[in-house]
């Protein structure tokens, strides 16, 4: 699966994850010159995070890398900065021969589910070429059906049960990334929720044995998200390279703890789910937001948005936590 | 002023001594971190089988149950603790703190691993500066300190040891180390490092046998967990005779040391579409190759060079089609110099005469299971039906099997059996041949859209089916 056509801002558990992102850049703005960083990530053909970045920083250096012959011309046609530089090459081979002379942000923003291992190995081969205080956010496919697909028979065309499916899922990622995974994890993190989890620790693993030749500085974790926009469940991690010395001041002075949003640990993340809300619901809530709390939102609206109470609180709550960054779709006419 | 010469004939001493620093600073070089942490765990395995020496054990299958070991470590300090019985008063004082072991004493007649007597100091000077021993036994508790002053004192070779009472119930060994050397440190510290992750893991690959005997072994409050090993054996009841996989296997007692044997495949082989996929991004689970162990202990993990066979005499060097392929030989002997083992207990010692007559039985099993590969690679299919119908059975089962009449005696000699089936062959009158060529992507995407509406088929899948298609035209 590619992701070069896949019309990202048209979706909004992504556009939640790139906003909150660009948030995050604004705290590290406090400490360091965002608007001075490289910016690399694959932009696809609508080239929407950088368009983000651009308006938020200002960014001049914008690196788009694209595999797809494709999808980079109609990139080139789209462009909708002259300060993009839309390089028709496969991540990997840009990391081989990285060459990025000052601080850099670099998304590796990955769509193929089948490839995590050849994925792990470029969040690898980069790190170590990293500067300090350089930003990576890696984007990974955290949908456990892709492992093995659930409709599948066994020899006697029985369709395989839960148990036997999440074991074949899991010896699936052990062949892929086993030498990463912690032995807390087994068939029955094979999960929507435990999978984020492990590739969290995972990639915490590999990036710790790539700057194993660095020992002054590690790969700090600021924020993890898993998010589903469609049948993919999605799982990304953004970070900073700092200096071992330098971290507990760092996230002080960025005030980075204070942010509701931040998960500055491996091995946790946070599920952006947004319900599909009306403009009237919309517009309801937020008249009650910051002051009013879900249950007290919940009462006054008079309806649920599930036959559960529970579920439909849940959904009320997710809406809380990201509705500064809900986005809103409506019909333009150029 | 010219200098006087010395008289022909005469004679003065130089300072051969050792100094303290050598050890500290050159053994140490000789070993990873994480084998010295190995060598305490060895030490409390030894106490196990001290404390058992004459007693049988409650379960014949778990000699080791009971006894655990608790690892702890973190950027300040490291400690050790066991319930293995402790540390007689007797070995303290005779070598348990020298620098190398005396070749005759009190451990002879039990199957240690432990034999050069200098895993203990090595892994404290390893760490850190400053440590701690502390023995409790049924008959005595004692205390030993090393510290800093003595570490840097080159003529004081003795060590204070105090009688305390006991701090435990248990018996056991509790070791401290503290004034950790900066790089270790920071290997320990739990952030920016994955040593906890990586040492887990090497204690499952290099402990599993003894753990599954029921040892505990916990790293920071983690219990540790064996890796389990199996290999595909086809049931009698699964299939014909001429369609069955079976290990080979070998065992024999020969000068006070058992030798069981076994090698086979633990996973089926691979196609070529997934050996092409193997050269893109290698695949970590790399569960090929020989695992050699020593009195239960593992000192070779999944080698796959010349040092267990592979690329000698008639056997292939080992590469990706051989990645189904994994044996293990275990050693066992109650003297332990008997054994095969480097120093380090990290490596066989592969001049060994032992090991080299092994080794024969090695290769032997190696080429039976490569040439497998070998004479099926054409017919992948067909492989698959045979190995699908193959079992994975725990190489422990294995080795503890009892030769029987399907078994066949080496050069008539009565302490010596191996088990040799053969393998499946093809059997189809008509051979096969691979058909192997290269096109644009583009093109394999057009093509396979053609034929199958949807561009991301596989490309072996999209040029088989042109083949057949011609085929059909060709027999009209």
């Amino acid at each position: 699966m590619s992701g070069a056509f896949v019309p990202y801002h048209q979706r909004q558990n992504k556009a939640v994850d790139r906003h909150l992102f660009v948030d995050l850049l604004g705290r590290l703005n406090r400490r360091r010159s965002i608007s001075d960083y490289t910016y690399i990530s694959f932009g696809g053909a609508f080239l929407e995070d950088f368009k983000l970045i651009h308006a938020s920083f200002g960014n001049r250096d914008l690196i788009s890398l694209e595999m797809d012959l494709v999808a980079w011309k109609r990139q080139q046609f789209n462009l909708p900065l002259s300060c993009i530089q839309c390089l028709q090459r496969a991540s990997g081979d840009f990391i081989s021969n990285y060459a990025v002379d000052n601080n850099a942000i670099v998304w590796l923003d990955y769509a193929a589910a089948r490839d995590t291992r050849e994925q792990f190995n470029e969040f690898q081969a980069l790190l170590p070429k990293l500067r300090e205080f350089d930003i990576v956010k890696i984007t990974l496919n955290a949908n456990p059906a892709t492992l093995r697909a659930s409709n599948i028979c066994d020899e006697t065309g029985k369709p395989e049960t839960m148990e036997v499916l999440r074991g074949r899922r899991f010896a699936e990622i052990q062949k892929r990334i086993g030498d990463f995974i912690p032995q807390e994890f087994n068939t029955q993190s094979m999960t929507e929720e435990e999978y984020p989890r492990l590739l969290s620790k995972a990639l915490e693993v590999a990036a710790n044995d790539a700057l194993k030749g660095r020992p002054d500085i590690l790969f700090q974790p600021l924020m993890s998200f898993a998010y589903n926009d469609s049948a993919h469940q999605m799982f990304t991690v953004s970070g900073i390279v700092l200096p071992k010395k330098e971290r507990v001041r760092f996230i002080a002075d960025t005030g980075l703890r204070k942010l509701k949003l931040t998960t500055l640990g491996w091995g946790k993340y946070r599920k952006i789910k947004l319900p599909a809300l009306t403009a009237r619901e919309r517009l309801f809530i937020d008249q009650n937001l910051p002051k009013w709390g879900a249950k007290a939102i919940q009462k006054r609206l008079k309806f649920l948005f599930d036959k559960s109470e529970l579920r439909s609180l849940e959904i009320l709550k997710n809406y809380i936590e990201f509705y500064r960054q809900y986005p809103n779709f409506h019909r333009v006419l150029f | 002023m010219a200098t006087a010469h010395p008289r022909i004939g005469a004679t003065d001493t130089v300072h051969a001594s050792p100094t303290k620093r050598f050890f500290v600073s050159m053994l140490t070089r000789d070993i990873e971190l994480q084998d010295s942490i190995l060598d305490l765990l060895d030490n409390s395995v030894d106490g196990i089988l001290r404390s058992t020496k004459n007693k049988t054990p409650a379960d014949k299958d778990k000699p080791y149950e009971g006894y655990w070991a608790k690892i702890l470590f973190n950027s300040r300090k490291f400690q050790i603790a066991d319930n293995c019985g402790g540390i007689p008063l007797k070995l303290a004082k005779a070598y348990a703190f020298m620098m190398g072991r005396p070749r005759d004493e009190g451990d002879s007649d039990i199957p240690t691993v432990g034999m050069y007597g200098i895993g203990m100091k090595r892994a404290i000077f390893k760490m850190g500066t400053s440590s701690r021993v502390v023995s409790v036994t049924s008959s005595e508790a004692f205390e030993v300190s090393i510290s800093k002053a003595w570490m840097a004192d080159d003529k004081d070779w003795k060590l204070p040891l105090t009688f305390i009472k006991p701090p435990m119930k248990h018996a056991g060994v509790v070791i401290d180390v503290e004034d950790l050397d900066k790089v270790v440190a920071n290997t320990f510290s739990p952030v920016g490092s994955s040593f906890e992750q990586n040492f887990i893991t090497v204690v499952a690959q290099h402990y599993g046998f003894i753990i599954n005997k029921g040892f505990k072994v916990y790293v920071n409050g983690k219990l540790v967990e064996p890796k389990p090993m199996t290999l595909l054996w086809t049931r009698p009841s699964q299939a014909p005779e001429a369609k069955r996989i079976a290990p080979y296997l070998y065992q024999a007692s020969r000068d006070g040391v058992d030798v069981r044997l076994v090698v086979g495949f633990y996973d089926q082989m691979l196609t070529e579409d997934e050996l092409e996929d193997e050269q893109i991004a290698k695949r970590t689970k790399e569960d090929a190759g020989w695992t050699i162990i020593c009195n239960d202990r593992v000192v070779v993990y999944n080698d796959k060079t010349r040092i267990t066979g592979w690329g000698e005499a008639s056997v292939p060097s080992y590469h990706n089609q051989f990645i189904g392929i994994s044996g293990v030989v275990y050693f066992q002997s109650n003297d332990a110099w008997k054994l095969p083992v480097t120093t380090t207990k990290r490596g066989v010692d592969s001049s060994s005469e032992l090991y080299l007559y092994t080794k024969d039985f090695m290769r032997e099993g190696l080429k039976k299971f490569t040439s497998y590969t070998n004479v099926w690679k054409q017919d992948p299919v067909e492989e698959r039906a045979i190995s699908s119908k193959a079992e994975r059975v725990p190489v422990s089962t294995i080795l503890d099997m009892k030769p029987d009449k399907s078994w066949t005696k080496v050069r008539n000699r009565p302490n010596e059996f191996k088990l040799n089936v053969p393998l499946p062959a093809p059997t189809s009158n008509s051979p096969r041949r691979q058909i192997r060529f290269t096109k644009l992507l583009t093109e394999i995407e057009r093509v396979a859209e053609h034929l199958f509406d949807d561009s991301s088929v596989a490309p072996n899948q999209v040029g088989e089916a042109c083949f057949d298609q011609a085929l059909k035209k060709a027999k009209k």
